[in-house]
């Protein structure tokens, strides 16, 4: 499984990532894009993010599928329609110099 | 060990188990791990959560995805980062409570009554002195004791000496005889002269002090450790009397860049008919050392002068010869 984060900029005024979103997301999930989870960070800074779970072949086909789940539930859900993806990628974490073959 | 890092014991599992088959998906997991689906579930959200923090674009560390086949490694850096943004954020509080002492102390004296106010630590007195030196309008005199400046002293009051000298402030600055020894002390004073400062020394100053605009003081608390504390005043019967102070040592005083008065035979400079004033008044070489900015040894080796050239082979014997000469006023 891959885990694909999608940071969403919320619209002008900060509004609060819709609730429901999701379960719009996985209301979106065809078996080709191998969602198997969806966890959501409303409160991650600077924006909310949405954490996806993928089975795919590999890490491009996962942020892939990740991108275009979302803009199908953006499509699909008014209260989701003006949240922007900034970006659709498996996170990245900080390693210390030397930590990585420890 | 996992849980010692901030995960569970379930979501350790659930890692390693997708560490282990990266192609399974929550079902699988659920099954080969004998756990129910919400707990894998859960899992997930936590892991999920882990892989937020992102590092500041300043921090000039290695990024690294977390993708299965990432282990233990970036659980660990999490744990680094966390305990760096923690440690960048105490120092940051540091810093905040420091600006904000200094803030609040430079106010509160203009509150009627408060001519008193006392700086604790060397940050926060520098502090100070650079909230001062943007209100200085027309004159900054110092007693700059301790001989030879350090380097740190040195570098931090160099940009806030060029602003003042930008500014015209007048800037007037005695340092002690033995500073004349030291090139780097030597170097940072005809800086101070070519911006347009005045410097002169003398043989001994009694305490650390700043006076700017004749209107508040800055004096160290304790004259041994000029670094500890100070005092700020602002009452104006002790600023006249601490500036009518600094203008008598200043017309004692020799101007940098001519040589400390040389001893004609018979007489005795400036700096051993300090020293001997000093003797006389009962102190200990070590103090004298501190009083003239010299060296324990050197100061014994001005007392050891001193006797020679007083024909003496006692301190005793010194002090009367010098009392019988008229060198001291008993």
């Amino acid at each position: 499984m891959y885990l694909i984060h999608l940071s969403l900029r919320p619209p002008p005024g900060r509004a609060p990532l819709p609730a429901g979103t999701a379960e719009a997301i996985a209301a979106q999930a065809v078996s080709e894009d191998g969602l198997e989870h969806v966890a959501v960070h409303a409160s991650a800074w600077p924006h909310p993010v949405v954490g996806l779970f993928l089975r795919a072949a590999g890490l491009a086909a996962a942020e892939a599928a990740a991108e275009a789940l979302w803009q199908r539930a953006r499509a699909a859900h008014p209260s989701l329609s003006a949240w922007e993806l900034t970006y659709a990628e498996v996170p990245l974490l900080p390693v210390w110099e030397g930590r990585v073959e420890a | 060990m996992l849980d010692v890092l901030g995960m569970n014991a379930i979501t350790e599992s659930v890692y390693r188990g997708m560490l282990a088959q990266p192609q399974d998906g929550v079902a699988e997991l659920s099954t080969r791990l004998r756990l129910t689906e919400p707990e894998v579930r859960a899992a997930l959200d936590e892991l999920s959560e882990l892989a937020l923090i992102r590092p500041s674009a300043d921090d000039s560390q290695r990024m690294h995805a977390v993708s299965p086949h990432l282990g233990m490694e970036i659980l660990l850096a999490r744990q680094q980062a966390e305990l760096a943004a923690q440690q960048k954020r105490v120092e940051e509080s540091r810093a905040a409570a420091v600006r904000l002492i200094s803030e609040f102390a430079h106010q509160e004296p203009r509150t009627p009554g408060a001519n008193v106010q006392y700086l604790e630590g060397i940050d926060v007195i520098r502090d100070h002195l650079t909230a001062m030196n943007d209100e200085v309008r027309d004159e900054f005199l110092t007693f700059a004791p301790g001989g030879p400046q350090t380097a740190a002293n040195m570098r931090s009051s160099r940009p806030l000496n060029q602003r003042l000298l930008e500014r015209g402030v007048q800037m007037r600055t005695i340092y002690l005889d033995s500073i004349r020894n030291d090139p780097a002390t030597v170097a940072h004073a005809e800086w101070i002269t070519s911006l347009g400062g005045q410097v002169r020394t003398v043989p001994s100053l009694p305490n650390r002090m700043i006076i700017c605009d004749r209107r508040v003081a800055i004096v160290a608390g304790d004259s041994d450790n000029t670094g500890a504390s100070a005092a700020v005043l602002r009452a104006q019967g002790i600023l006249t009397s601490l500036t009518a102070l600094f203008e008598n040592v200043w017309r004692s005083a020799e101007p940098l860049g001519e040589a400390a008065a040389p001893a004609d035979d018979g007489e005795l400079n400036a700096q051993q008919a300090e020293a001997l004033r000093l003797l006389a008044l009962g102190y200990t070489d070590e103090t004298i050392a501190k009083r003239l900015g010299v060296s324990p040894r050197t100061a014994r080796r001005i007392s050891t002068t001193l006797m020679t050239h007083l024909d003496a082979r006692s301190r005793f014997q010194a002090g009367a010869h010098a009392a019988h000469r008229g060198l001291i006023r008993l």
